[in-house]
């Protein structure tokens, strides 16, 4: 065959395939132009112009609109509802195991699932529009275990948070390594909510997770680090004489916060904290608790090493934290209790404390 | 398990840093699609089931998370079943929403222990996908049955 016929060939195919891609890319241009499009929010209060084509989680987080999520949009937690009276099309099979027939009915929807793709009135609680954007200074980065860091940040010079102790931030990553995008994840401030200049995470590191990972490997002092929020409903309600508190691992972040805003208040309330751990070694703040016990007599923390070795000489209670709490807790009347720890820990201990007597009115955790 | 011929349409999802940091499919390049049928044909040549497979191994996870997080004692096993705060949803994008949950387990008369995720079991049972070579979660199905102690059918 003619060298010529091959190059004229391969130069057609290349042209043919180049001219394709354009044509593809102005499609794709054309047909994901949706042009600005309008948010009508809360009738008529608040009305913005919008570029179309993103999430309405994203677009409205561009607008400094936080809508709670603990997952960063990947329809994981369900925490993103957004009433949407117009214009947001079908509820889309990824939302539907989130959304209750009520909330169907109510035309609440996934705002990380839904893409703004023209006008749209929607309903958002006042109390989101209080949420806002932190670009805070790590201050100091600590190991408190082998596998939980606390980050301690400096909001900026002027800028202070006022939030319920309980609640949580949402933490952005940077792109690092493979890592190409912006991710967020929730976590629970553990700090005083007197403090309203600072604020304290605690992030345990999970295997494979892109969030905890850059915690845990590329966050250095110094960084500037992007938050929002406050979010969530786990905080005090305190209508009881006793709180009870039970957390494992990074789960002592809102406890740590919710015990010195019951001391801080003045609040009458008594105190056990329970505290799960496998090792001594996953055990940490030991010394502020001890501290606290000592000197507030109403609150009691309770460690509790599932397996203590020998020479650890553990003094404390030796087992599971359920069977502390099965053993020390006797009835739930008068009492609330307040969880925060992986999802078979709550499990555990929810069944326990509904058998003796505690009820969803009387039981806080987080479900992220 | 339902076949599906379009699950390459997900790889993006099962990228480094989608999901999770390392992704699913590790240096593999070969479509989402050809990567299941590759070890659908694995198994089915050995008389066994993605799905049989995943059910073992939740079995196993099921007995390990009685520890919470301490190992314990599961006849043939020993399984450590350690659980983080926080769900992951499947990259075939079906709604499923896994604990984030890891579980080894190391046979007591070889010593040879294998760990997987919740979400990994779920990707097996009901994708068949034991995700791509070089992924750290990927188990190589054979291996994984005869670990599971499975006979062929």
């Amino acid at each position: 065959m003619d060298f010529s016929i091959i190059l004229r060939t391969v130069g057609s195919l290349a042209l043919i395939s180049g001219v394709l891609s354009v044509i593809i890319s102005v499609a794709e241009k054309v047909l994901n132009n949706y042009g600005t499009c309008e948010l009508d929010i809360n009738e008529g209060q608040k009305k913005l112009s919008v570029q179309g084509g993103s999430s309405l989680l994203s677009t409205l987080a561009g607008e400094k609109i936080f809508i709670p999520s603990a997952c960063g949009g990947k329809a994981t937690c369900g925490l993103c509802k957004v009433q949407v009276l117009e214009g947001a099309g079908p509820l889309l099979p990824t939302e539907e195991p989130y959304i209750s027939e009520q909330e169907r009915a109510d035309h609440v929807r996934l705002s990380c699932q839904i893409k703004v793709k023209g006008n749209m009135r929607l309903m958002i609680p006042e109390e989101l529009f209080n949420i806002r954007e932190f670009n805070c200074t790590l201050e100091s980065i600590t190991d408190m275990t082998y596998d939980i860091k606390r980050l301690r940040m400096k909001l900026p010079a002027g800028e202070t948070i006022n939030f319920k102790a309980g609640q949580f931030m949402q933490f952005y990553t940077k792109p690092y390594g493979k890592v190409k995008e912006e991710v967020f994840r929730a976590y629970s401030i553990s700090s005083k909510a007197s403090e309203h200049d600072y604020l304290e995470l605690l992030i345990r590191l999970v295997p494979g997770g892109i969030c905890t990972t850059y915690v845990h490997t590329a966050l250095k002092e110094g960084d500037q680090v992007r938050l929002s929020g406050p979010y969530g409903d786990f905080y005090l309600r305190g209508d009881c004489e006793e709180l009870i508190m039970i957390a494992g691992g990074s789960g002592l972040a809102p406890i740590r916060s919710l015990v010195y805003d019951v001391i801080e208040k003045g609040l009458p309330h008594k105190m056990r904290f329970f505290f799960g751990a496998n090792t001594v070694r996953d055990l940490y703040y030991m010394e502020e608790f001890a501290q606290i016990e000592q000197e507030y007599p109403q609150f009691k923390f309770i460690p509790c090493v599932a397996r203590p070795e020998p020479e650890d000489n553990w003094t404390g209670d030796t087992g599971f934290v359920t069977v502390a709490l099965q053993n020390q807790v006797d009835t739930g009347e008068g009492k609330e209790a307040y969880l925060c720890g992986s999802p078979g820990m709550l499990d555990a201990c929810i069944k326990i404390l509904k058998e003796k007597g505690f009820t969803d009115q009387t039981i806080f955790y987080d479900k992220f | 398990m339902k076949e599906n011929p379009k699950k390459e349409q997900f790889r993006d999802t099962m990228e480094e840093g989608e999901l999770v940091k390392d992704g699913f499919l590790g240096e593999d390049e070969r479509p989402v699609d050809e990567i299941i049928a590759a070890d659908q044909a694995l198994l089915a040549g050995a008389g066994f089931t993605a799905e049989r497979i995943g059910a073992a191994m939740r079995t196993l996870t099921r007995q390990g998370m009685a520890g919470m997080g301490e190992e314990v004692d599961a006849g043939e096993y020993l399984v450590k079943a350690e659980e983080y705060m926080g769900l992951i949803g499947c990259p075939f994008k079906d709604n499923h929403r896994a604990a984030k949950r890891n579980t080894t387990a190391t046979r007591k008369s070889t010593g040879r222990a294998m760990m997987w995720t919740d979400l990994g079991i779920h990707l097996i049972q009901k994708h068949g996908f034991f995700q791509g070579k070089g992924s750290p979660y990927r188990l190589e199905p054979l291996e994984l049955a005869a670990f599971l102690g499975l006979e062929a059918e």
